[in-house]
Parts: C-alpha cells; structure tokens; sequence
C-alpha cells in the first residue's frame, strides 16, 4: 500500500491554481522527491496533505485516511515545513515540549530527538538565537518526536552547509533504510538524485513525471569506452547491431545497452579497453528538460 | 482535552513574554495602590483604615486585568504572529479542540493571578498600616467576585484574539474599548448601553454601584455571552482556515 497518495487534488487561491488536478503516489518505505521549479505548488502541495490547506476539489491520503482524521498524527506522520514556525522566546526543550504533549510523548523522548540532530548542548538556550541551520534541526527534531514511520520535508536542505546537507541525506537514507519512508520537497535536484529512489515532477501545479530516478532518466544511458581501437570496436558494435558513433579519437559512445553488452563484445573481439563507464543523463538535466519553458 | 489544557498550561508557562506581562500587570497594580495611598488625607480619599479604603486599594487590582486578558489574546495570536500555528495544528489537526483548550487555560490561570495581585495589594495595604489586618466577610466576597471576573477577562481575551488573530490589533482593541469608547459613551447620553457593556457588567460584578446596574449573575452572563458571540464565529474561520 502507498504511504501517501493524492487523488485529483486542485488548490485555488482567490484566482489562482496552485495546484491542478494533482495525483500521485508515494510507496511505503521509499525516499521519494518532489521537485518542480519555485512556485509550482510543492509548499501548497504539502500543506494539502497534511490538512493545513483545505482542498478546492480532490483529497490526500496517509494510508488510507486524511491527515485530519489520524489518531495522534505525530505518532503516524513528521513534517518539517518552515524554518521560522518558533516562538523566539521559548527554549529548544520547552518548544519540543510543547510539541510533545497533545500526543502525550514523554520528556525523555524530547531529550532523544535533541541527541538525534545534535542540538543537545543548545537544549537550554532560545530559539530566537538560532542559526537558520539549527532552526532546520530542531524542526527535524519535533518531526521525530513522535517516532513516525512518515516523514514530510519541504526544502529541508534550505539553511544547512555542504556538511549539513550531507549529514542529512545520510539521516534520511537512515530512516528509509530502517523501514520507514520520507517525502522530501526541493527545487534543487541534484540533492536528491544521490538519495531518492523515486521522484514526482510538478511544474504549474501538475504533474509532469513520477516514477524511480533510474526510469526517468533511464531512457538517455549511454555506454562510453575509452579505446585505441575505436574503429575496430565500431564495426564489431554496428555488427551486432549495436547503434555506436565516434566521439572524438579513441572515444566510443554506445547508446540504447549496458556495459554487459559492450564489455562482452570487446572480450570476444580481443581488443583492448582502457576505461568503460556508464552515463545516465544527469537527473538535474531531465529534470530542465521536462519542465523547460517555466521560465519567463 | 485535559492533555491540550495542559499544553496550554505549559506553553503559557514557558514563554517569557508571559512573566513579563504579569510583571507588567503587577507594577501597574502597585503603581495604582501606592497612587491612592499617597492620596490619603486629600479631597475625597478614603480614611486609613477604613472598609472604603480596603475597597480602593483593593479595586486597584483592576488595572491587572488588563494583562490578564492581554496573555489570553496574545495566547491565540502568538501562534500566527510567531507562524506556530502550523506545528500546533499538525500535532493536534481539530483546532477548535486546541482553540477551547486556551480559553479553558486563560480561565484557570486569570483567577489565580487576581487571587496574587489582590494577595500582594492587600499586603502592601497592612504593611503601609491603610488597612486593618482582618479577614471577614466583605474582604471574602470581594475576592469571590474578582474570580470570576478575572477568568471571564481571560476568556474575553482568548476570544479577541480568536476574533481578530492580528496581533497588534487584537492587543490594542481591549485597551480602547474599556478605557475609551465605554468611558465616553456617558457623555452622548447612551448611559442605559452601559449596564449591557463588557465594562459595564464587570463593574455589576465586581459589585460596583451605578444606575442600571444589573445583578451578579446576568453581568456574569452578559460577559461570558461577549466571550462566545467572539469566539465561536472567529473558532470556526480558524478551522476553516488555509494555514500557509
């Protein structure tokens, strides 16, 4: 069963679609991205499954029930939307505190999230002192509380160094690697095509693409060999019936195979390679590709 | 429901905005006090020792509700000023549960804070040798009706802030309200309104004496029927709301 799934889900505001009859799926257990270029309706998106926004037509679901209508939702769904959602005067502590008692989630666990994201030693100190990186965490931080199997990040990497970042695709990858299953929102691609198994592209409130990063930018692979004998592997390709060209001298690019294919006709050949690599089209590539002309 | 409350309790009690608002409530009331006892001897004060004097130094507690009902507002207004709103209505989705939950916790809280102020007040008095170191029953009944009346001003306060949801405009409607528009109305001879007012039926209850005057309980009624005619119609905009 899907974790998350949108079915026909349209968001106007005043005159304007935000989101236009939206549907897709995210499985249990996957890390999945959602991209779109700044303003397609990701934040709105979000905000719709999780029943912060009412829907103008359509409906989300978690399982097989609305946000609104889950029992203690932080327990079942953790969503980090906004760096600036703290009241500056209140602690770290006391704001997860805060956010621990509807779903009556004990302090001890307040002090483990802390630990999680490494915000212990500021535990103590005020919220409105914080870096926007440490804001990050300590929104992960409440979005942890509950031990939730859903995780729903809009933009999480906003704010976070080279080192945060990576810090959290590692915690991310964790958290799916353990079972559970992570929704995380960017207009940055390249983020993600490291870590996501899956994406959904939304350009103007539609969706433009979902499916697993290899599918979407599977179809462009091309195999490339480095060899002094580019004219002999060439003919040996084209003879069994593999589309191969001349990319510069020595170069050989075979498109539409893997590297089993090409690696097993040099063997038989008897020539010599000196490198052989596989190219996918960079995520980020199809990614402007299938959304080209969002720009003014 | 008792949970919310008490989250409520808990986020009143950890923000410092809270503490500097009673301090603020408590300065104000002592301003008041040390004002009437500085005036003792001049034209119309009360005796030293008299049961009028206990009863004005007391009433100047009545400043103090004005922060009281300012907690209660900002309680509510906080959570879109402050963008909290989004991680309070995620953990608990049905708002008018989270929205009640203040209102019951601003209840609780307001007739303990009146019960300190007039505690400190009263102290102050003895202490300043203005009001005579007995307890009996007019000092009882006083503080019996100020309980009330600070829960009723706490709930008003909720329900301003639910209403209206801007901060700044929720905090300044109660001060203009009370110390303006009720105050002035007298003198464009809409007098019979007062009785019917929010200040009008906080002075009945607080046991004030003027023409019209209602009884305790329908002052009660008028004040508690305030608090809902804002709060429900503003509770269910909030519900309804697009949280962005």
């Amino acid at each position: 069963m899907s974790a998350i799934s949108v079915h026909g889900l349209v968001k106007r505001f005043g005159g304007v679609v935000a989101v236009d009859d939206l549907s897709f799926e995210v499985q249990t257990g996957t890390l999945t991205g959602f991209v779109g270029p700044n303003g397609a309706g990701k934040t709105t998106t979000l905000r719709l499954i999780l029943g912060l926004v009412r829907p103008t037509a359509g409906a989300a679901l978690i399982g097989d029930v609305p946000y609104a209508k889950l029992d203690r939702p932080a327990r079942h769904v953790g969503a980090v939307l906004e760096s600036s959602g703290f009241h500056p005067g209140r602690t770290a502590r006391d704001h997860l505190r805060v956010l621990a008692g509807p779903s009556r989630i004990p302090t001890s666990r307040v002090d483990e999230v802390l630990s999680e994201v490494e915000l212990s030693g500021a535990a103590s100190r005020r919220v409105g002192g914080f870096s926007l990186g440490m804001r990050q965490r300590l929104g992960l931080a409440g979005a942890l509380l509950g031990d939730p199997e859903i995780l729903i990040l809009d933009e999480p990497a906003n704010g976070l160094d080279p080192a945060g970042v990576h810090w959290l695709r590692s915690f991310l990858r964790n958290r799916v690697d353990g079972g559970g299953t992570v929704l995380v929102s960017s207009h940055l691609l390249a983020e993600l095509a490291l870590s996501a198994d899956s994406v959904v592209i939304i350009k103007d409130g539609r969706l433009i693409a979902q499916g697993p990063v290899a599918d979407i930018t599977g179809g462009a692979a091309v195999v490339r060999v480095r060899t002094p004998q580019a004219e002999q592997l060439l003919a040996v390709l084209a003879a069994r019936g593999v589309s191969a060209t001349l990319d510069g001298p020595g170069q050989v690019v075979a498109s539409g195979v893997g590297t089993e294919v090409v690696g097993q006709a040099v063997s038989e050949a008897g020539l010599v390679v000196y490198e052989m690599s596989t190219h996918r089209a960079a995520l980020e590539d199809t990614f402007l590709a299938l959304t080209e002309g969002s720009r003014p | 429901m008792t949970t919310l409350i008490r989250t409520e309790l808990l986020r009143l009690r950890t923000t410092r905005s809270t503490w500097v608002v009673l301090a603020v409530g408590l300065a104000l009331t002592l301003a008041w006090a040390a004002a009437i006892l500085s005036n003792i001897g001049g034209i119309g004060a009360a005796a030293r020792g008299s049961v009028q004097m206990r009863a004005d130094l007391l009433g100047a507690t009545g400043i103090g509700l004005f922060p009281m009902m300012l907690l209660g507002t900002v309680a509510v207004t906080g959570e879109f000023h402050h963008r909290t709103a989004t991680s309070t209505f995620l953990v608990t989705p049905r708002r008018w549960r989270v929205l009640a939950a203040k209102a019951v916790a601003g209840a609780l809280v307001g007739p303990l804070v009146i019960i300190l102020l007039l505690a400190v007040v009263w102290t102050f008095g003895v202490v300043a040798g203005a009001i005579q170191l007995t307890v009996d029953a007019g000092l009882l009944a006083m503080t019996a009706r100020s309980i009330p009346v600070a829960a009723c001003w706490a709930l008003l306060g909720v329900a301003v802030g639910v209403a209206i949801r801007n901060q700044t405009v929720a905090v300044l409607v109660p001060p203009v309200w009370f110390l303006l528009i009720e105050t002035l109305l007298p003198a464009y001879g809409l007098s019979a309104l007062v009785p019917w007012l929010p200040g009008g039926a906080t002075t009945a209850l607080l046991g004030g004496r003027f023409a019209g005057a209602l009884p305790a309980w329908a002052a009660l009624l008028v004040l508690l029927a305030y608090a809902l005619a804002l709060f429900v119609p503003g509770a269910r905009a909030i519900a309804r709301r697009d949280i962005t």
